[in-house]
């Protein structure tokens, strides 16, 4: 059987670090989106009432 | 189309069936779990029946339709229609020995209602409902929402080159990566982690509000399958209202709005192409579709001096409406506030935004926005062609996931399935109207059955007439696959008259 040498583990084990860490950065980006159309959504209600009133 | 399907083709699209209903009857394996550790023996026992029913069908499938064929397009289609059908009638065993059904078709309304992530239902005394039901009825939502053939080309067709034709078939179009089955699994990936991610939150504000831990554990994760699938299930039937928590209400917003995104822009997001997000096509329709709902809403609101508080405005009006658009379902009022109390502005704000719905390729149903988008810049396009010199060209083009020219095909395509939503839309409005129901509640309804979004406004129950339950129950259907599917279904039929016919001569 061919060994595999330690770099080799090494960047798979950073590979592997660095996926997880892309996730975890993606759910911050998608929550962030989701809140930045919430308080825009919150501003036209609060202009609405400025205006109407 | 198949004009006259051979015996091999109807053995085929029994086979791929029979491993579509198998996957019904393994996902049964987790509620059954659920209620044995509850001690629910009742329960248990109608979920080793549904599952021995699947079981059963899998094995007469396996045993008499095993063919060498691979599936091609039309029978990828019929496949994913036609189990869709199947999966929802042997689904319905569970829920109809559960004894809280007046008819078996109240209990296959619940489950394609489930499936397709609408949230409509009708089963009866939903505060009493064992915890096993309750993890069924969630669970279907949330493997509903990733596609039934999803899970079934996960776990059950590896190896199988037709299997990216059933997955198109059942309205997924994207590929996330160049093979299905992993393209299939990256949607598991994705929803499993929002799945641990979500439950844990919505466990700690439930534990916050006073919750006992184990309840509290169960109604996290139901609520989080109810937000995540766009489906607006939940395990009380006073729905969000029950709760009383702005934590809860925040988190499930931002969990069904995540939901409603497309799995291509998650996974491109998720790998490290951020700003997809802001350039997306389908994240700006989203917006600019919310931030005008939000406008009219408004104004309804105003007129009749209605949620006239910031906060007020954002837990029953805006929570509501964003609920509808994502086509989820969970509500933080009472079912006849929309009729009763929204008035007639606000209520057609909610119905607009039902009908145009989520994105392509996610758990939600409607328009989409991706084909919004597509019209809008048909439409701009053709304003800026009549501005212009006759020698001008205009070329008009969107971005999802890269840049896309638009194309004649495409708007038509795009306008194919808005005319087929809108009639689907109008015919359960006309039947709920010629039933004597108001003209709005009718149309809310339709609309939310045909968007698969699940807000009523207090047309759907048991006691409604059972035509229009059965045309909820194909709108839902015919909404989810959007329509090719069911077409190709309906064609097949038709094929396998006249081959008969054909033979005799």
């Amino acid at each position: 059987m061919r060994e595999i040498p330690d770099s080799a583990d090494t960047s798979r084990e950073l590979s592997r670090w660095r996926t997880i860490f892309g996730y975890i950065r993606g759910m911050f980006v998608e929550i962030s989106a989701v809140a930045a159309i919430s308080s825009a959504a919150l501003l036209v209600m609060f202009l609405v009432r400025i205006v109407v009133r | 189309m198949i004009l006259k399907p051979s015996r091999e083709d109807i053995k085929l699209i029994g086979w791929a069936i029979g491993r579509v209903i198998l996957g019904v009857g393994l996902i049964m394996a987790v509620p059954l779990a659920v209620s044995l550790v509850c001690s629910e023996w009742n329960v248990a026992l109608d979920f080793i029946i549904g599952m021995l029913a699947c079981v059963v069908f899998w094995l007469v499938t396996e045993s008499f339709c095993r063919t060498k064929k691979d599936l091609k397009w039309s029978h990828g289609l019929v496949v994913a229609s036609g189990g869709w059908i199947l999966a929802m009638i042997f689904g319905a065993i569970p829920h109809y020995l559960s004894g809280h059904f007046r008819s078996f078709l109240d209990a296959c309304f619940d489950l394609m209602s489930g499936y397709t992530t609408t949230g409509l239902y009708l089963l009866q005394d939903l505060d009493h409902c064992s915890h096993g039901l309750n993890m069924w009825r969630h669970l279907l939502t949330y493997a509903g929402g990733q596609g039934i053939i999803v899970i079934a080309l996960t776990f059950l067709f590896a190896g199988t080159a037709g299997a990216f034709k059933i997955y198109v078939s059942e309205g997924k179009e994207e590929k996330l990566l160049p093979n299905v089955i992993n393209t299939a699994r990256a949607i598991w990936m994705i929803s499993l982690s929002y799945l641990v991610v979500g439950s844990a939150f919505l466990w700690l504000a439930l534990l916050r509000e006073g919750m006992p831990a184990g309840r509290g554990f169960l109604h996290a994760i139901w609520l989080f399958m109810g937000a995540w699938s766009t489906g607006g299930f939940a395990p009380q039937s006073l729905n969000l209202l029950y709760y009383h928590s702005l934590a809860v209400e925040l988190i499930t917003l931002v969990i069904m709005v995540i939901g409603s995104f497309n799995f291509a822009l998650h996974y491109a997001v998720w790998t490290g192409k951020t700003k997809e997000i802001y350039q997306n096509i389908e994240t700006r329709s989203f917006t600019l579709t919310a931030l005008f709902g939000t406008l009219v809403l408004s104004l309804g609101f105003e007129k009749l001096g209605l949620f006239t508080n910031l906060t007020e405005f954002f837990r029953k009006g805006f929570y509501n409406l964003i609920s509808g658009h994502t086509t989820t379902g969970s509500s933080t009022i009472y079912s006849v506030s929309f009729y009763r109390d929204f008035g007639f502005i606000a209520m057609w704000a909610v119905i607009l935004v039902m009908a145009i719905g989520a994105s392509a390729c996610s758990t939600g149903g409607g328009f989409k926005g991706i084909r919004m988008g597509i019209l809008f810049k048909y439409l701009r396009g053709e304003i800026r062609r009549l501005a212009s010199p006759e020698s001008a060209v205009i070329a008009e083009k969107i971005h999802h996931i890269r840049d896309i020219w638009l194309d004649d095909a495409m708007v038509k395509g795009a306008m194919f399935i808005v005319i087929c939503y809108v009639f689907i839309y109008f015919v359960g409005g006309l039947l709920g109207v010629l039933y004597g129901y108001d003209p709005s509640v009718a149309f809310f309804d339709s609309v939310s059955a045909g968007s698969n979004s699940g807000l009523s406004a207090g047309l759907t129950g048991p006691l409604m007439p059972a035509a229009l339950k059965v045309y909820y129950i194909f709108a839902m259907w015919a909404g989810r696959l959007e329509f090719i599917s069911i077409i190709a279904l309906f064609s097949f039929g038709g094929a396998l008259v006249r081959g008969k016919k054909g033979r005799k001569r």
